[in-house]
């Protein structure tokens, strides 16, 4: 039992954690085009999510 | 360095693949910042710095692809409805918690666990149930409360009773210390409605999405041709009937209208699905949103905005779409009998267990909540919608606007066909008699190909004969040529005294043998596999025609149509359709015209399709987007799916109940059992909804 004075706690604390990142991801809009971001990973290229940074060219 | 940030509506993407093509695109240009497209609501978001690219000159770009856009006003200050999400993820975020409490506390009982770690487990179960009462919750009390204000009563009511007795019960069974609680009962069931209620949103989001897309296309600017021959831009949504407008090859029609030029042609593949472009000639209707393939055409407006064909459609998607909050009013509706009985099922447990059979109040309390939980009517009213809904929406995808739940049931009852012919079984094109001796024909046809005359067009255009040389054309006769052949009107070729019909050339030979050659309307190019279906499905198909007895006659046996009507005029139609009816008969009537109308709404069910006039599509219950008939037996097909489904939901429901409320009266169910069998039952009928197949 004491083992769950604990546990309990860190338990909420994940749980909490999990149910913070999931309303971010809602509220980020991550689930208003499920049908092209399920598309978009067979996208071969992989490019950077914006255009400021500069095009990596160390490995050609 | 400013930015400019624009959403477009994107036209003829077809799937995540075509976006992402147009974001690569667009990604490369000088300038482009963001490309982000939405495969979902078919739209796309463009940040690009200022005075690098233009709107017009990013949609062109799209066009090049093969694609089209148009721009759309995103208005921020309305109103969303807030996504379900949030309130989801709290409901799973309690469930999964207090479960696992639940979970060592009733293996706590039968092992060691002492009555002080048993209520430390209760409380703290009490306290995650808290804010998926109230914020989860309120989905469901929110709604209930505001519908008890007006006195009445919702789906929503007994769901809320059961979720607030059960809290309140477990709640005062935990300051009581004893050692059963039921919040994992509570959060669970709230769990598992929200998810219904999840996807119930983002099905009506989609369809909303569709309609406000669709209505976009009109929003153009339109260049009107002024009395003094100037033409002047305004926007489209200025334009009256009887204006005259000028559209570029390429841009998109403003409104519906008559061409105005000799011929044009014209893509109307956002409205029909129709891929190759449609030629017309002076006087032809052509449909707003339709893009001009051979231009600068100019049309007469005859309709605009909303009462222009895709002003029509987006409202009948819409329709579609609060068809669902149709559908929720009459489960209300059955709500309004069945939650008194639902409640009196309820208090009877108690009063039965507590009084008559003189059990502990927790246990006459316990008995109570399970028949509340185990008795929402949720199953039953799921079953119909549940089926209904997805069949409406697989419908619309096909192309087929089922207008109500009802049509759709009629729709699976049907056993005869009524077909109107011109128009709708046949296309207003001409086709030469195909008994004609086929040197004859040939050499007709190369004469008919120097005229302009419609009959001589139609004749020539059966395979493509290069014109005659040194015919001669005589206006409002015929045509001669060198070696004294001859194709007219009767008078032309030498026949005297002979009645000329509208639809009828004659051919005379160098040697003056005289040919008749009459013409036929062609049969829409799927009015066989049609017929086949239809007679595989066991359904008959008669012809009903307004036409003269030897035209109906000629079409039907050409197109193999046993039984056909003529000279119908619309009050006959309709007796038609009422005497099948009085037989016992259900009658489908598919036509296009305004002499169709009547028997269109006195028939059982009635199919008309986008094209056809406008009081037709208004008389249908059905209408389908492009003039396929094909489409048709696919719907019946559907609808009788649907309709074997509900059956069978409805049996499901009906039993569940029968079962599970003697069970939860005679005090077999625990709470915890009863939300799950009732949340279980939801779940059976919502799956068995899915098992309707997508039409192809």
């Amino acid at each position: 039992m004491n083992a769950a004075l604990y546990l309990i706690p860190i338990s909420l604390v994940l749980a909490v954690c999990a149910l913070a990142a999931f309303i971010w991801t809602v509220r980020t809009g991550q689930y208003d085009d499920v049908e092209g971001d399920s598309a978009r990973m067979l996208d071969a290229e992989d490019k950077p999510l914006t255009k400021r940074k500069p095009p990596d060219t160390s490995n050609h | 360095m400013s930015m400019v940030d624009d959403t477009l509506v994107l036209h003829g993407v077809r799937c995540a693949a075509c976006v992402l093509k147009i974001e690569r695109h667009l990604e490369q240009l000088p300038g482009v910042e963001i490309a982000r497209g939405n495969a979902t609501q078919k739209r796309m978001r463009l940040v690009w710095e200022d005075g690098s690219q233009s709107i017009a000159s990013l949609i062109q770009d799209i066009r090049d692809l093969g694609y089209d856009a148009t721009q759309i006003q995103v208005d921020q200050s309305a109103q969303k409805e807030p996504s379900l999400l949030p309130r989801l993820g709290v409901a799973a975020f309690g469930t999964m918690n207090i479960m696992a409490f639940s979970l060592s506390s009733w293996f706590g009982q039968a092992t060691d666990m002492g009555p002080g770690s048993m209520q430390f487990m209760h409380w703290l179960s009490a306290g995650l149930a808290v804010p998926v009462m109230l914020y989860s919750g309120a989905v469901f009390h929110g709604p209930a409360l505001r519908a008890m204000r007006h006195g009445r009563m919702t789906m929503d009511t007994p769901i809320t009773l059961a979720i607030w007795i059960t809290f309140a019960g477990s709640l005062y069974e935990t300051i009581r210390g004893s050692e059963d609680v039921y919040f994992d009962a509570v959060v669970s069931l709230i769990f598992f409605l929200l998810i219904g209620r999840v996807l119930e949103q983002a099905m009506r989001r989609r369809t909303e999405n569709a309609a406000d897309n669709l209505r976009k296309l009109l929003d153009l600017t339109a260049h009107r041709i002024a009395p003094n021959g100037e033409v002047v831009p305004i926007p489209a949504s200025d334009l009256v009937v009887g204006d005259r407008i000028l559209v570029q090859s390429g841009a998109r029609v403003p409104a519906d209208g008559v061409l105005l030029s000799a011929r044009g042609e014209f893509d109307e593949s956002a409205l029909t699905g129709e891929t190759l472009p449609r030629p017309a000639l002076r006087e032809s209707p052509v449909a707003a949103g339709a893009i001009v393939t051979v231009g600068p055409v100019e049309l007469k407006v005859s309709h605009v905005g909303a009462a222009s064909q895709l002003g029509q459609l987006a409202d009948l998607a819409d329709q579609a779409a609060s068809h669902k909050g149709r559908l929720q009013l009459l489960s209300d509706r059955f709500a309004q009998g069945y939650i008194p009985l639902v409640l009196i099922g309820g208090a009877f447990g108690f009063l039965l267990w507590y009084f008559v059979l003189g059990a502990p109040l927790s246990e006459a309390l316990k008995i109570a909540i399970a028949v509340l939980i185990v008795t929402c009517p949720c199953a039953a009213g799921l079953a119909t919608p549940a089926v209904t809904a997805r069949a409406v929406n697989l419908a619309l995808k096909a192309g087929i606007v089922v207008k109500s739940g009802r049509a759709l049931e009629q729709l699976s009852e049907v056993d005869q066909i009524f077909l109107d012919k011109t128009g709708t079984a046949s296309l207003p094109v001409l086709v030469p008699d195909a008994m004609i001796d086929p040197q004859v024909l040939s050499a007709a046809q190369s004469l008919a190909a120097s005229s302009r005359h419609p009959l001589a067009m139609a004749l020539a255009a059966v395979d493509q004969t290069s014109p005659m040389s040194g015919a001669k054309e005589h206006p409002g006769q015929g045509i001669s040529a060198p070696n004294g052949a001859r194709l007219g009107n009767a008078e032309f070729v030498g026949l005297k005294g002979r009645a000329h019909t509208q639809t009828m050339l004659f051919y005379r030979d160098p040697n003056g043998q005289i040919t008749q050659i009459a013409f036929d309307e062609a049969a829409r190019p799927d009015l066989e596999p049609f017929l086949t279906r239809t007679v595989e499905m066991g359904l008959d198909v008669s012809l009903h025609s307004g036409d003269v007895p030897e035209a109906v006659a000629r079409f039907a046996e050409r197109n193999g149509v046993t039984h056909w009507c003529a000279r119908q005029n619309p009050a006959q139609k309709l007796d038609q359709v009422a005497a099948m009816q009085a037989k016992g008969q259900h009658v489908l009537m598919i036509g296009d015209g305004i002499n169709d109308s009547a028997a269109l709404s006195g028939a059982h069910v009635s199919v008309s399709f986008a094209g056809a006039t406008d009081i037709a599509q208004a008389a249908a219950d059905v209408v389908l987007t492009r003039p396929q008939l094909s489409l048709i037996p696919k719907a019946i097909d559907l609808s009788r799916a649907a309709r074997r489904l509900i059956a069978q939901n409805l049996a499901f429901s009906t039993a569940y109940n029968v079962l599970s409320v003697p069970l939860a009266l005679a005090g077999f169910l625990t709470p915890a059992l009863a939300a799950l069998l009732m949340s279980s039952s939801s779940l059976v009928v919502l799956a068995n909804g899915l098992r309707l197949r997508q039409i192809e």
